[in-house]
């Protein structure tokens, strides 16, 4: 029996993956929760209070159940088959284990967050570089486009080990291969911004003398940041996972290398708290998207306000017009 | 500024708010579709002295849209000429302010901002074209919706905004392509009447290309009735009724006859065929 532990750890790692989608959902839900939250028209506090509560119940419950529920199943597979906890270990064992190492996984989790975030932000840079000189001129989007859609079919499988034989084991080799995996789909969703844009916009900011670079800023550039955060949240996903997945070919330190030490170690639970780490942390990145998106285009919440307030403004302008005629 | 330029203002250029007279003639316009050629505009010709607003109006696909894309300067012309102030234009039009049939406001900019971006695209400093348009968002019913975002105003107000947006821009003629098209019966009556009302005030010379024939009337000095394609004017009907203009003109007696007038001739120059008005490129869905 002893010496199959490997593939039993990995059907545990499968296991764990529902509750990753699980959760990463739940994040989505609660931006979701906040967003409405603050669409609300203040009014007094207590309600307001009242109100949060009661939205972020009926938005929360269901993950709360679905979580709840995961565990447990688990649990009772876990009871049922009796299997050794170095095949599966039980949710309290590695709730457990987990706190009891938190600060190693702490200090693991410092360097995958450090080149998830570098490689992403690097990753984002080049897709708007790439975006826009792509849109801007035909020439490079001929040469380029077809190039940069063949670099998405080389499996990352293959890259990094070369990237490792390059750029040793620094932080360099990683940092690629987030950037390698993540910079497509921000680009795409730039690309498939820029081409959204209305022709009717475009001949009324050429009617009024505009040149390329102001179509670009003023119309272009603005009209595709709705398809740039689509595009960047599928990027964010991909972050975390490139980041370990670097480690695993070569590292020193992060998420990917504890996983594999304790896998080889027989510690099926601290490899799951890795993956739960793992999780909360894609979880953070996807979530922090949509406060940015907030940040950048907070015209675009209010469109989805006014579609609710629509009622009560409706009689103002009419009052507006009476008023200078 | 834009107060009070009831004469031409000569070569004044770019300052003044639509104070120019403009002179089309016998403008001729086909396009290549697929191996045939279609001609779209025929020797047409319409004139608008400064400060005046005239109408165009005609069956669907008989060229307007053409005729103001010429004007715009986003078509060139086969033959004929565009003069302003008596000097030929050319290229893309520095003197024409162009409002298409919809609003097109811009989500991400807030009011004020959607109505300085003419201005912006000339060069003018946002601050600067903030003070311009200020002092405008009252009389054009915007006042206190300043920081409104385009999808928190009625399509009413978003009109409104389209047509600041326009004349802001400080040049010779203002183009209206159906401005009130897409907009409901109310809404629209009530902007007509507004608009008569701001356009007293300020003597913009306009150019307003429309299907409705009471807003054609109740808006010009004079309406071109332009036949089906290939088009040139039809009819040229001066519009002599007393200014102000109200709701009480819709009734008066020589307003119906000018309406049957007009619309006689839409008529006889549609020939009764119908179908002639599908297919075209001035449909536009109302949003």
């Amino acid at each position: 029996m002893s010496s199959r532990p490997g593939p039993p750890a990995r059907d545990d790692a499968q296991v764990a993956s529902p509750a990753e989608n699980a959760l990463s959902y739940s994040v989505g839900g609660a931006a979701r929760m906040v967003d409405s939250v603050s669409a609300a028209p203040q009014r007094d506090q207590a309600g307001r209070l009242a109100r949060v509560a009661g939205r972020a119940f009926s938005l929360s419950w269901p993950i709360v159940l679905g979580t709840v529920l995961l565990v447990l199943g688990w649990q009772l597979v876990v009871t049922i088959t009796g299997l050794r906890p170095e095949v599966l270990p039980s949710p309290r064992i590695v709730w457990d284990s987990g706190w009891a190492d938190r600060s190693t996984l702490l200090s693991n989790a410092v360097p995958t967050v450090e080149e998830t975030v570098l490689g992403l932000a690097i990753a984002v840079a080049t897709a708007w570089i790439l975006a826009v000189v792509i849109d801007s001129f035909a020439f490079a989007r001929r040469a380029c486009y077809p190039l940069l859609v063949a670099s998405q079919s080389v499996p990352v499988i293959v890259i990094a080990p070369l990237f490792v034989i390059w750029f040793g084991f620094s932080l360099m080799p990683k940092v690629l291969i987030v950037v390698i995996v993540t910079f497509f789909p921000t680009m795409v969703g730039l690309l498939e911004g820029f081409a959204s844009c209305e022709k009717e916009s475009m001949r009324l900011l050429r009617s009024m003398g505009a040149n390329r670079r102001q179509l670009l800023l003023k119309l272009r550039l603005p009209n595709a940041m709705p398809y740039f955060f689509t595009g960047l949240r599928v990027s964010v996903t991909y972050g975390v996972v490139a980041a370990i997945f670097g480690e695993f070919v070569g590292g020193t330190s992060g998420l990917g290398i504890f996983m594999q030490q304790e896998e080889n170690a027989f510690r099926t639970d601290l490899v799951l708290d890795a993956v739960i780490v793992t999780a909360v942390l894609s979880m953070l990145l996807y979530g922090s998207t949509y406060a940015v998106q907030r940040l950048v285009m907070p015209w675009y919440y209010r469109g989805r306000e006014a579609a609710v307030l629509q009622e009560g403004r409706k009689s103002r302008p009419a009052g507006q017009t009476r008023l200078t005629q | 500024m834009t107060r009070g330029n009831s004469t031409g203002d000569g070569n004044n250029t770019g300052e003044a708010g639509g104070g120019g007279s403009v002179s089309v003639a016998n403008l001729r316009k086909s396009f290549v579709h697929g191996r045939a050629q279609v001609e779209v505009l025929a020797d047409l010709s319409l004139d608008a002295k400064a400060g005046e607003f005239i109408s165009v109006v005609g069956p669907s696909g008989s060229g307007k849209s053409t005729l103001f894309n010429i004007l715009a300067g986003l078509e060139r012309v086969d033959a004929g000429e565009v003069r302003v102030n008596g000097k030929l234009v050319t290229g893309v039009g520095e003197h024409f302010a162009y409002m298409p049939q919809r609003d097109l406001l811009f989500p991400w900019r807030r009011l004020v901002d959607n109505a300085t971006i003419g201005l912006e695209i000339q060069g003018v400093k946002k601050a600067e074209a903030r003070e311009r348009v200020r002092p405008l968002l009252l009389e054009f019913g915007l006042g206190g919706f300043e920081s409104a975002y385009p999808s928190e105003l009625s399509g009413g107000m978003k009109q409104r905004v389209a047509l600041l947006r326009t004349v802001v821009q400080q040049r010779k003629v203002i183009l209206l392509d159906e401005p009130f098209g897409a907009l409901d019966y109310l809404t629209r009556t009530d902007l007509q009447l507004w608009l008569e009302r701001v356009w007293r005030d300020h003597r913009w010379t306009v150019i307003l290309v429309t299907h409705d024939v009471p807003e054609a009337i109740l808006l010009s000095d004079r309406v071109y009735v332009l036949g089906t394609r290939p088009a040139s004017v039809r009819r040229c009907v001066e519009i002599d009724l007393p200014r102000p203009r109200g709701i009480t003109s819709l009734s008066l007696p020589a307003f119906t006859r000018i309406e049957s007038l007009i619309l006689g001739e839409l008529r006889s120059v549609m020939g009764g065929q119908p179908g002639l008005d599908s297919s075209s490129r001035e449909q536009r869905a109302p949003e």
